[in-house]
């Protein structure tokens, strides 16, 4: 069974949840064993998650019984879905019963329940899918880009593997969910704890709001993960001025932070009794590919460590020779068991084998110090990221062009902060909001600007540095 | 401006809400759309500024629909 969950004493607590729900591995493997039996045709699923017990109890039953799940957003904006919906189709859905009537337009039967959750058959046909495929995770959390990674059973189990050895991870662990667990960290760390037999607490509240320090407390958490955003945040409500007994470890991914921070965390970590993990990973490698020991946290600074168990780094040149000199930076690659099959772009990819064969192309740009130690300078294609989540450039114009027929429109801009520009009014005056409320990120992160003209250098490129000396706002 | 004036104002900025809404059955932590954990910290930011408060973590973890906001200011020395 899935993380051998039917392995470990089946009395244990594996999932908590504040209004008292417990689900122990017995309950998890039964369940696990029901939804084996009823899904009776091994086709596409679509899995919407939530910070609760029944969200993972669907995705270990829908992966284990082959039904490849696809971990969404239960949040996810309605045309995002109904897009996603239409391209692949999926012929069952997993979803949280009090949504069932924002559902209604995709369902037929159902077949199945368990924590608060539904199995339903939309009536759509069946997809072939190739047997190593496990699960699906969306490349970008919130756009609705068909874009997907497509991850075996050899893929979660070593990565989860991986992330136990390296973190310690027992049994007596109690990790308290801070990220969505569609977002392949979020999933990364319930996967490391259910391996190790650990009990996850599961939480929607938000850590600006006292009823999750309460469960916190109430139930002695023992670590957290977070992106960069995730500790500005902490770091704003004043956490790092507190004492937190029960907490051993705390991690964080999804970008660099900024070092003044890093270090205030890391001193803060040291005299909490907790271990402070800087790590590094993709999506496309499951989660993990890197982590960065806590004892060389405050010696290394902006580092993001060393290789996992049973993985490694090259760092190469344009052309795709290795480079071996310390000190010089080139694109990261990554060889490991964890690196997903490859992408699927529409239901006929649901089938393909493994196209990158355990070296993936991370598309950062890196450097290794004389000890090994990695860090990222740079990144290869148009991406940035809002909060932790990467979102691509060019993704977003093409939101913003369906928004606003025949208008030019650019972004660029850095992490946590999208600018759009366009030589349209109505984009320059409501594109800022309106891709906000598409991507269901912070308004604070976006800014539109009216440009009169697009600022291009002699061979037509678009310079896209030049943009700020010609807008204006709206 | 009176103070309750000044509070309202910031809401209002931040949450991008109407002067109907300013009531605790619409402006939720979480359930009004606008009210995220990046909105509430600036939010608090800004009343902190405003007043000349400081909001201790516990301040602003309980501080989730509007009438909060009002009580934790009074309980800080401020007359609203």
């Amino acid at each position: 069974m899935i993380f051998g969950i039917d392995l470990i004493e089946q009395s244990r607590s594996a999932l908590r949840a504040p209004d008292g729900t417990d689900f122990s591995y017995g309950d998890l493997a039964g369940c696990v064993r029901e939804m084996a039996d009823i899904i009776q045709v091994k086709s596409l699923s679509f899995c919407m998650c939530r910070n609760v017990p029944g969200s993972v109890m669907g995705y270990l039953g829908l992966a284990d019984g082959g039904a490849a799940p696809l971990l969404l957003d239960a949040g996810l904006a309605r045309d995002q879905f109904k897009n996603l919906f239409d391209h692949y189709r999926p012929y069952y859905l997993w979803i949280p019963e009090d949504m069932r009537g924002d559902y209604q337009a995709f369902i037929t039967e159902k077949i199945y329940e368990r924590g608060g959750y539904g199995l339903y058959v939309t009536g759509c046909d069946k997809t072939d899918l190739n047997p190593d495929l496990a699960i699906l995770l969306a490349t970008s959390g919130s756009t609705g880009n068909p874009k997907l990674v497509r991850l075996s059973w050899t893929n979660l189990e070593s990565n989860a593997g991986a992330i136990r050895d390296y973190l310690g991870i027992d049994e007596k662990e109690r990790p308290i969910t801070t990220l969505p667990m569609h977002y392949t960290y979020g999933l990364s760390i319930i996967n490391s704890h259910l391996i190790a037999g650990a009990c996850i607490l599961m939480t929607t509240v938000s850590y600006v709001q006292q009823p999750f320090w309460d469960f916190f407390a109430k139930e002695k958490a023992t670590s957290f993960g977070g992106v960069p955003f995730t500790y500005e945040i902490l770091n704003r409500i004043h956490i790092f001025d507190k004492k937190l007994p029960s907490l051993t470890t705390c991690t964080q991914a999804g970008g660099k932070l900024s070092p003044e921070l890093q270090m205030k965390v890391a001193r803060w970590a040291k005299e909490n009794g907790s271990r402070f993990f800087v790590m590094y990973g993709q999506t496309e490698a499951t989660a993990r590919m890197a982590y960065l020991p806590p004892e060389d946290c405050l010696k290394k600074p902006g580092s993001m460590g060393i290789p996992i168990p049973g993985g490694r780094f090259e760092i190469i040149d344009p052309d795709g020779n290795v480079i071996e000199e310390a000190g010089k930076s080139g694109e990261l690659v990554y060889i490991g068991p964890n690196v997903s099959l490859g992408y699927a772009n529409e239901r006929g990819d649901l089938i393909r084998g493994d196209d990158n064969k355990g070296r993936l192309l991370t598309g950062d740009i890196a450097r290794r110090d004389e000890d090994g130690y990695y860090y990222i300078v740079g990144r290869k294609k148009r991406f940035l990221k809002i909060f932790g989540i990467r979102v691509s450039l060019d993704e977003c114009e093409n939101i913003l062009k369906k928004k606003f027929p025949g208008a030019v429109i650019f972004c660029s801009g850095q992490d946590n902060d999208l600018k759009i520009y366009s030589t349209d009014e109505a984009a320059a005056r409501d594109g800022a909001a309106y891709l906000s409320d598409q991507l269901r990120q912070s308004r604070r992160a976006f800014s539109s600007y009216y440009i009169s003209k697009i600022p291009r250098n002699e061979y037509g490129k678009i310079l896209y540095k030049e943009f700020d000396k010609y807008a204006e706002s709206r | 401006m009176t103070n309750l004036e000044k509070y309202n104002k910031i809401i209002k900025d931040y949450l991008g809400c109407s002067d109907d809404e300013l009531n605790d059955d619409v402006l939720i932590y979480n359930r009004y759309p606008k009210w995220d954990s990046v909105t509430h910290v600036d939010m608090v930011a800004a009343i902190e500024e405003k007043f000349c408060v400081m909001f201790e973590t516990l301040d602003i973890t309980s501080f989730s629909k509007y009438s909060t906001g009002i009580e934790i200011l009074r309980r800080l020395g401020v007359d609203i």
